[in-house]
């Protein structure tokens, strides 16, 4: 059995959370739930201060100016607790919610859109081929909103539709897999390190 | 890739979905012709879950997702946003108390404000509490076991997951099976959406997600706006078959232009 207080601490933990989620919740379940939410509060608050001091404050000493914008953004978000100035805090929320959508226009197109388009280009030799782009065209059409699902439209989305379980269900066994060795690891530290019954 | 380093095609694709977008809205604007959306089976069951929630006087769980609305997927946050409103709204004209549990502290003032919002449009402002939106920790282990534990206590009758999600979301809905609540959700992580088609009672696929506002909203404009992303869509596949069949022909014409 291990005499390190660390790996105890995080044993325990370990059972806790699966005590909460496999049995009901408990004692345990609850202490390990609020140390975690607050340590991870406590853990992203200093981030944030450590972010601010090294990334704004001190390029901020040292003559770059222009730190002063996002710096003022971001206070701004502070007076929504104010009733007389809580409007200001729209142009911060407004700066970050704008990024936030050029980012994802940008990589939609240049990551997801045309490479795809490209790689969905293929040559109709063969069957994976055929299938690989008739199930791209039969899914594109179930994304149809605005036309009404029926007649012909209907059965080309429902293929689309049967495209995509089948892509979902290969996706959802890898995951798994993935999840087994991922359980496989808790249960060596558990049983090994903790307990010692594995070598 | 930089900025500065942008292609000919991303350039010409951006340009032609605004401007078709924005020809489809202007277009509505000026006519007498409704656009319509097709049916999201998914989106009918939101008002089914609350009235059950309703019905058993238990607590509505809303979670806009634990994705940041200052990256790539922040549309699937601001999608889930538009979701909560409704769901907010609901809550607040039928009297049950809506739990929404928030990971990202950018995204809590928004959930904050939308609720407030519908909560005083509902004028039942004084049902609205510090309880009501709470944020639960900006690391998604911590955010799921306070999830997981609001599930256990508070056992919501309805779950309603809708954005971003990843690993953890699988948690929400076995928790919320379990408890007994009903869970509806959505969202265009495609990792995410074959666990939420096996865990929840019924799922929004991908774009369905981005649909689902301009869908509750019946907002015209909103709902142009989703015709004129239906264009878009019909010029890919007139462009996929022209490419697949000048490729099968043995010529990469498209696709060259697509790299330029």
């Amino acid at each position: 059995m291990s005499t390190d207080p660390w790996v105890w601490i995080a044993s325990i933990g370990t059972i806790g959370v699966l005590s909460g989620i496999l049995w009901k919740d408990n004692v345990l379940f609850r202490t390990v739930e609020h140390v975690f939410v607050g340590l991870s509060s406590a853990y992203y608050v200093f981030t944030a201060y450590r972010n601010l001091v090294n990334l704004g404050w001190a390029p901020l000493k040292e003559g770059k100016i222009i730190l002063v914008i996002p710096m003022l953004l971001g206070l701004s978000l502070y007076t929504r607790f104010t009733k007389r100035y809580a409007y200001l805090s729209r142009w911060g929320m407004g700066f970050l919610i704008g990024v936030g959508s050029g980012l994802a226009m940008f990589a939609s197109i240049n990551a997801q859109l045309l490479p795809q388009i490209r790689a969905n280009m293929l040559q109709l030799t063969s069957l994976n081929n055929i299938i690989l782009v008739l199930g791209v065209l039969s899914i594109i059409v179930y994304f149809f909103f605005s036309v009404e699902q029926k007649g012909a439209v209907k059965h080309v989305s429902k293929i689309g539709r049967y495209m995509m379980m089948l892509t979902f269900g290969v996706s959802f066994g890898n995951v798994v897999q993935g999840r087994i060795s991922l359980l496989l690891g808790v249960l060596e530290s558990l049983l090994g390190k903790w307990l010692g019954l594995m070598s | 890739m930089a900025i500065s380093n942008v292609s000919v095609a991303f350039t010409v694709s951006l340009i032609f979905m605004t401007v078709v977008s924005l020809y489809v809205v202007f277009r509505v604007k000026n006519s007498d012709w409704q656009p319509k959306i097709r049916r999201i089976t998914g989106l009918d069951h939101i008002e089914e879950a609350v009235g059950r929630a309703t019905e058993m006087g238990k607590p509505v769980h809303f979670s806009p997702g634990v994705h940041d609305i200052t990256v790539q997927t922040a549309p699937q946050t601001f999608a889930g946003l538009a979701i909560l409103g409704y769901v907010a709204q609901l809550c607040a004209r039928l009297d049950v108390e809506l739990i929404c549990t928030i990971m990202r502290p950018n995204v809590y003032p928004l959930a904050d404000a939308i609720v407030r919002q519908k909560y005083l449009e509902e004028g039942k402002i004084d049902r609205h509490t510090d309880r009501t939106v709470r944020y639960l920790g900006e690391h998604d282990q911590a955010y799921a076991y306070g999830v997981y534990g609001i599930m256990r206590r508070e056992r919501p009758a309805a779950n309603i997951m809708m954005g971003g999600f990843d690993g953890t979301a699988v948690g929400f809905a076995e928790n919320a099976a379990i408890t007994g609540s009903i869970s509806v959700a959505g969202t265009a992580q495609l990792p995410q959406i074959p666990f939420f088609v096996a865990s929840c009672d019924y799922t929004l696929i991908g774009e369905e997600l981005y649909a689902a506002g301009a869908y509750l909203s019946k907002d015209r404009d909103t709902t142009a706006s989703i015709c004129g992303q239906d264009v878009v869509k019909a010029v890919v596949i007139v462009l996929l078959l022209i490419g697949t069949i000048t490729t099968t022909f043995g010529s990469n014409a498209i696709q060259e232009l697509l790299l330029r």
